[in-house]
């Protein structure tokens, strides 16, 4: 049941990579501290030199477009990056 | 957010220049300054966001000096009430206390008294003169956002009072957002803290930030039963406003004002914890103990104008001023020193090309200082008034990442004492990538302040030996070098084993003398061409990696050796110089360890740290003291090694932290902190010479656990 469990939360992960206006460590710090809270999140990587912010999801509880309010509500533009 | 960043990249590059002077040369480097220092930023992010973002402290890459950061986030590894606890995960600086009565915290760097290194608050000088004995519990940790301790001689461009280093304090700033921020603990030994902090962005060109701290505790502690109190009974509470203005032009002005008092009361433990002594009522045989109240106001204003398009060309204004006063009562001696300082500094700078760049400038110092000392067996101590007038320019010569040379020059008149030239010298070159070679030194000079630097001498019995007036100059050249290496490790990019060495060596020195007089404390001038010798050398190892990730590794080991040549013991007048002996009570080595794992998004963090303490010579009247078995206490004249270990759990919410923690888990502590004779009644007896409460070398308390929230409001659009 457990081994069924994981696989089904293994099978919701999503990814994705938003390009965004941050650009010096407090901004880091702003993005970990309050998206890292986010319903959903189960991961983030945030990379000052190209202004990324990667973010690993539960697509059965969050989405692409809530995640990017969510940057935008803390004052930064967000885009998907494309693969 | 977006608006700022637009600011920032025009108006706040010159002020990143002007303010971040020192910073940019071979001062300390602030990577999580945000006080308009986009430059300096940007430079820095890479290893701020590598290295830091887990670990806390870190060596920074790029700064010309040796300069250890302590991050936001080290701030948070321990309680860090005050600035003090913060250098507890640090080998760099020791902390300790003056003395076991007055709670006053003391730290050394490069094996020397705090009095020789350089407090700065974002680069401007501060616990200075009466500021000093308490100076380190009257900044709250959860104030600040960042702490730089750089060794060596540093920058010229602040004076030369930093002797053996620099230690820069960043702020939380006004541009922060963060509108509420709310620290709240408590300890076991009932230590309360409280800090707010409030950043507001008034419009495009104004913000505001407003600091507020409360902190005491109601109940004395007397684990140790030798009838003192562990800690005073003390209430501090302050407040600071810091304004920042820039316009998109790129002038930026910032001022501020800092008000404090404390209150602070010490010695024999009576009813419930209380202090049993009473100043008004004191006689002797009556309980003795301390009672201090201490009053400080501070302003300051810093201006910087660009004076052309590029901003290669500037000048800025720093202005200081600063009033303290203290009532303090040890026993039958009352002290009433006050203090009136001001302080200014005029600079120009000029980045003619990448590769070339000058600052000249002009500064002043004045401290106003009155002492009011009633101490039977001490004169009265004259008011003094020192003044520093000086000019200086410093010259940076960069080869793109390779190697920086900044050469430094004051010359500065010193009131009574005359013109000194002071050269200082740096340079960094960084071969490859990954290895940086820095070499250093050069001049450092400060007006003694006998009392107050060794305010423990009133912790005793004994009476006060001048052989000297007013305040000497002390004189003292530091030289030294680091070499440090990055490398891949685990997880990280950026493992780095760092080795550093470095000298002080003093021409002039005030020497304070517990071993020559059994009923006195000598104060005499020590004179490197004239009588002996007083020299310093201090080697440090750090080592830092992640091996898996979210799970770094700091490990740190220092050994100092600091000798210096004293008087015979016994001995009076002009021939009474013996030979060099290593200092007292300065502990030869420490090694730190340090550990911290923190779950996937952080939401959990445990951080461990465990340090040993080496051994120090006691003075030699304490040689022969026995604990209660009858064994020696200190076998050979060294104070015993002995463990730290210091344990926290943080749970994180979305904008609200949880920690619990431990300090002193060993439970060790000093035995027989109080020296003297008892009386029958098993007390000490205060009236005799040999009472000494100041003869402190390890830890005062036992365990101590605490436990504190952190609340964080940060700004949405």
């Amino acid at each position: 049941m457990k081994l069924l469990l994981t696989l089904a939360l293994l099978a919701a992960l999503s990814d994705v990579t938003f390009v965004t206006s941050i650009h010096c460590k407090k901004c880091e710090n702003k993005i970990e501290d309050n998206l890292s809270f986010e319903k959903g999140v189960k991961d983030l990587k945030v990379n000052l030199d190209d202004k990324t912010v990667h973010i690993r999801y539960d697509s059965t509880k969050t989405d692409v477009e809530t995640l990017r309010k969510a940057i935008n509500k803390l004052g930064y533009t967000a885009e998907v990056q494309e693969k | 957010m977006l608006k700022y960043a637009k600011y920032e990249k025009r108006g706040l590059l010159i002020l990143a220049v002007l303010f971040s002077l020192s910073l940019r040369g071979q001062a300390v480097l602030a990577p999580s300054d945000t006080a308009g220092l986009w430059r300096e930023r940007t430079d820095s992010l890479a290893e701020a966001t590598t290295v830091s973002a887990t670990g806390g402290n870190f060596i920074s890459k790029r700064s010309s000096l040796r300069t250890e950061v302590i991050s936001a986030a080290g701030l948070c590894k321990m309680a860090c009430c005050n600035l003090a606890e913060s250098f507890e995960n640090s080998a760099s600086v020791t902390v300790g206390y003056s003395d076991a009565v007055t709670g006053a915290r003391q730290i050394r760097l490069l094996g020397l008294s705090g009095i020789y290194t350089q407090m700065l608050d974002e680069n401007r000088p501060v616990m200075r003169g009466l500021g000093a004995p308490f100076g380190l519990s009257y900044i709250p940790g959860q104030w600040l956002e960042s702490i730089q301790i750089a060794k060596g001689a540093a920058s010229v461009i602040n004076g030369l009072e930093g002797i053996t280093g620099q230690i820069n304090m960043e702020h939380r700033k006004p541009t922060d957002e963060k509108p509420l921020f709310v620290n709240a603990s408590v300890m076991s030994d009932t230590k309360m803290d409280l800090n707010v902090a409030s950043s507001l962005q008034l419009g495009d060109r104004w913000s505001t930030a407003i600091l507020g701290h409360v902190s005491g505790n109601v109940v004395g502690m007397d684990h140790n039963r030798d009838g003192f109190m562990d800690d005073p009974l003390q209430l501090i509470y302050s407040l600071s406003n810091r304004w920042l203005y820039y316009a998109p032009e790129g002038t930026q002005v910032r001022f501020g004002v800092k008000a404090l008092r404390h209150t602070s009361r010490g010695g024999m433990v009576g009813e419930h914890g209380h202090p049993a002594y009473d100043k008004d009522a004191y006689a002797p045989g009556r309980p003795w103990g301390s009672d201090i109240a201490t009053n400080y106001l501070n302003g300051y204003l810093k201006v910087g104008v660009p004076l052309n398009e590029d901003n290669s060309q500037n000048i800025a204004l720093v202005a200081d001023g600063t009033w303290q006063n203290m009532d303090a009562y040890f026993g039958a001696d009352s002290w009433r020193p006050s203090q009136t300082s001001a302080f200014l500094n005029l600079l120009y700078q000029n980045e003619m090309s990448e590769a070339h760049h000058f600052t000249v400038g002009l500064s002043g110092i004045y401290d106003a200082l009155s002492q009011n000392l009633q101490r039977a067996g001490s004169a009265a101590l004259a008011p003094s008034r020192l003044g520093i007038a000086g000019v200086f320019g410093e010259y940076t010569f960069h080869h793109g990442e390779k190697l920086t040379a900044i050469a430094g020059l004051r010359a500065d008149w010193y009131a009574e004492k005359g013109l000194k030239l002071s050269p200082r010298l740096t340079l960094k070159y960084a071969p490859l990538d990954q290895v940086v070679l820095r070499l250093n030194g050069g001049r450092g000079l400060r007006y003694s302040h006998p009392l107050i630097d060794h305010l423990g001498v009133f912790s005793t019995g004994k009476a006060l030996d001048w052989n000297f007036a007013g305040n000497p100059l002390e004189d003292a050249w530091t030289f030294g070098g680091n070499v440090t290496w990055y490398f891949p490790l685990g997880a990280s990019d950026n493992a780095a084993l760092s080795l550093d060495y470095f000298r002080s060596q003093f021409t002039q020195q005030v020497i304070v003398d517990r071993e020559r007089f059994a009923d006195a404390i000598s104060f005499y001038l020590l004179k490197s061409l004239e009588n002996g010798r007083s020299a310093t050398d201090s080697f440090q190892l750090d080592f830092s990696c992640e091996p898996v990730e979210r799970f770094t590794v700091s490990l740190t080991a220092r050994y100092t050796h600091a000798r210096s040549t004293y008087a015979i013991p016994g001995l009076q007048g002009t021939r009474m110089w013996g030979q060099s002996r290593e200092q007292p009570m300065v502990s030869r080595a420490k090694g730190v360890l340090n550990l911290q794992y923190a779950t996937r998004l952080r939401k959990w963090i445990f951080d461990f740290t465990a340090s040993v303490n080496g051994s120090a010579r006691v003075y030699d009247f304490m040689k022969d003291l026995r604990a209660e078995d009858g064994s020696l206490l200190y076998p050979g004249g060294r104070t015993p090694v002995y463990p730290l270990l210091y344990l926290q759990v943080t749970r994180r919410f979305k904008g609200v932290d949880l920690y619990i923690g431990g300090e002193n888990l060993t439970n060790f502590t000093q035995k027989q902190v109080i020296l003297g004779t008892r009386k029958a009644d098993g007390t000490i007896d205060t009236s005799l010479p040999n009472f000494d409460a100041s003869c402190v070398w390890g830890p005062l308390m036992g365990i101590k656990v605490y436990a504190g929230v952190r609340i964080t409001l940060w700004k949405t659009v």
